[in-house]
């Protein structure tokens, strides 16, 4: 009975993360074919070539067909592993993410670490700790919500060397402390929430210590909540890292993604999108599989 | 004092800037480029030798109009989606549910990015920009909101005594989830502030040149060891908008 619960919730979870993913890039398959002008034009135009030549070009890349029969070949092609070539370098867009990836990875998940350590560590500082202190915490979290990142970095590269492909330390901290600040919110949120159940007034009279009260106690309950926005800006800090990439001028996804959006480079922002799509659908479903698993209250989504 | 707030923000966004005694924005002046604060520049000069005080006056305001048209776009819209869920036929609402979360796996810089270069960049597309990458996001909070509300006891009444899906959104849902929703607006507002200004920091957004407070951070980050006070105080203008546009969302859900 259980098992079979468990199972079906798992069945939900991948179905919808399917369905999603699809929409996702069925979208961006549409939305980019929407712009006006592409790659091709812009760099034909330069270099004056004739009708003809663009239309050739257009023909190579299968652009001039039904669009159904794009979407269809896209699809085709998608599940062969293959997402086309680009449209401004002629390499496959497989291996220009490929190569820019490691990097962008080595940047988030450090930088997700960081955001975990910050968030929930200033979450329990402003919530259980008395008033005297917990304003210095809140004060913090507070300021990450509303500085911009692009002027704490800009800030951070006035007091660090100058920027390098190596350096790691001062882009995973900067994107580290923005990204756990929303974390930190919702987490002394829910503690400050829950610090006035009933049960918890019940183990007190017991006579619970406050540690155990609020190990065993409070917090496991206050992460539910915090799974949540833990999961969410696990899946945005793919394309999070586009300012910060920028700023320590590394390689990556992020800066890929705003040269071929300027570039118009149809193929290469559609495979970015579908990377960033999975990466925040995967991460999303990920934390609803681990809430539905802690908490069996949480109803499966109808 | 939150009202105070409010006043001041709405006034200086509507205001015309000719009103106040500035220097003009853009007047350059070569020979007093990238001066310190002094008496005659209190913020000093950029690096054409414009007055950071003026333009930071003048770009406050344009960033802020731009943000509060995107957060115009993003509300609305986005409330209209969340509570159409509940008026469309039952059937359909996992498609539009799902729609909404494919809407939000795609990053919103990347949609306000796509809509820039399908509009070309101006100040009504970035507005747009802004506005329309976070439009899934309003819809899933404002249809969480309604999701509380519709599971009481006084909507079953309502379904009960026969009321249509219309009627019970439109006078039972929606006045009960404005108050929250306008503390929400306001953290809409800042997150328009911190993009559009981030859209302009990329050089994609506002037009370089422009007195604009994302523009101004851009054009001195390249320059900052050399003239600091150019990229400090417009980013130090920005922070402190958002800190009390998310200070007086905090106060409003609270109260």
């Amino acid at each position: 009975m259980k098992r079979n619960s468990v199972l079906r919730s798992v069945l939900q979870v991948v179905t919808s993360y399917v369905f999603i993913v699809w929409l996702a890039a069925t979208f961006a398959f549409f939305a980019i074919r929407l712009l006006p002008g592409d790659a091709i034009e812009a760099k034909l135009a330069l270099s004056a070539a004739s009708p003809a030549a663009i239309a050739e070009q257009r023909a190579l890349l299968g652009l001039n067909l039904p669009i159904a029969e794009q979407y269809l070949q896209f699809w085709v092609n998608l599940l062969r592993g293959d997402l086309g070539h680009s449209l401004t370098s002629g390499l496959p867009v497989t291996e220009l993410i490929g190569n820019a990836l490691p990097s962008t990875l080595e940047l988030a998940l450090s930088a997700f670490l960081v955001a975990l350590i910050t968030g929930l560590s200033l979450g329990v500082l402003s919530a259980a700790t008395s008033a005297h202190i917990s304003f210095l915490p809140s004060l913090l979290t507070n300021l990450l919500l509303s500085v911009p990142i692009y002027w704490t970095g800009t800030l951070m590269l006035f007091f660090f060397n100058a920027p390098s492909q190596s350096a790691l330390f001062a882009p995973m901290l900067l994107l580290g402390l923005h990204t756990g600040a929303p974390i930190a919110r919702v987490f002394s949120a829910s503690l400050k929430q829950i610090r006035h159940a009933p049960y918890l007034f019940a183990a007190r009279a017991k006579g619970l210590r406050a540690r155990r009260l609020l190990l065993r106690h409070t917090l496991p309950l206050a992460l539910l909540p915090t799974l949540n926005v833990i999961g969410l800006q696990a899946g945005f800090l793919l394309a999070g890292t586009v300012i910060t990439e920028i700023l320590f001028q590394r390689r990556g996804v992020g800066r890929l993604l705003l040269a071929a959006t300027l570039e118009q480079d149809y193929p290469l922002v559609q495979g970015i999108v579908l990377l960033a799509a999975i990466t925040y659908t995967l991460a999303n479903s990920i934390t609803a599989l681990i809430q539905r698993l802690i908490d069996p209250r949480i109803e499966t989504v109808s | 004092m939150k009202r105070l707030v409010i006043i001041i923000l709405l006034l200086y966004m509507a205001i015309p800037m000719t009103w106040l005694p500035l220097k003009d924005p853009q007047l350059t002046h070569a020979a007093a480029n990238r001066q310190p604060p002094n008496a005659v520049y209190l913020l000093g000069t950029d690096h054409l030798g414009r007055d950071v005080l003026s333009r930071l006056i003048y770009g406050g305001q344009h960033t802020l109009r731009i943000a509060g048209l995107a957060t115009l776009v993003a509300t609305s819209i986005g409330l209209v989606w969340g509570l159409g869920l509940y008026i469309l036929p039952k059937f359909t609402r996992p498609l539009f549910y799902h729609s909404l979360d494919a809407l939000l796996a795609i990053p919103g810089l990347l949609l306000a990015l796509l809509i820039l270069t399908l509009l070309g960049q101006s100040d009504l597309s970035l507005a747009l920009a802004v506005g329309v990458s976070q439009i899934a996001a309003v819809a899933r909070v404002s249809h969480g909101l309604a999701k509380q509300t519709y599971h009481q006891e006084f909507i079953t009444a309502a379904k009960a005594l026969g009321a249509s899906s219309w009627h019970i959104t439109r006078h039972h849902i929606l006045p009960n989830i404005l108050p929250p929703f306008i503390a929400y607006a306001g953290v809409i507002f800042a997150f328009s502030i911190l993009n559009s200004a981030g859209l302009s920091f990329l050089g994609v957004g506002v037009v370089p040149g422009t007195p604009d407070w994302g523009v101004m951070l851009a054009e001195g980050r390249y320059a900052f060891r050399a003239a600091p006070w150019v990229a400090f105080y417009s980013g130090l203008a920005i922070s402190l908008t958002v800190w009390s546009i998310n200070w007086l969302a905090d106060s409003w859900q609270k109260h």
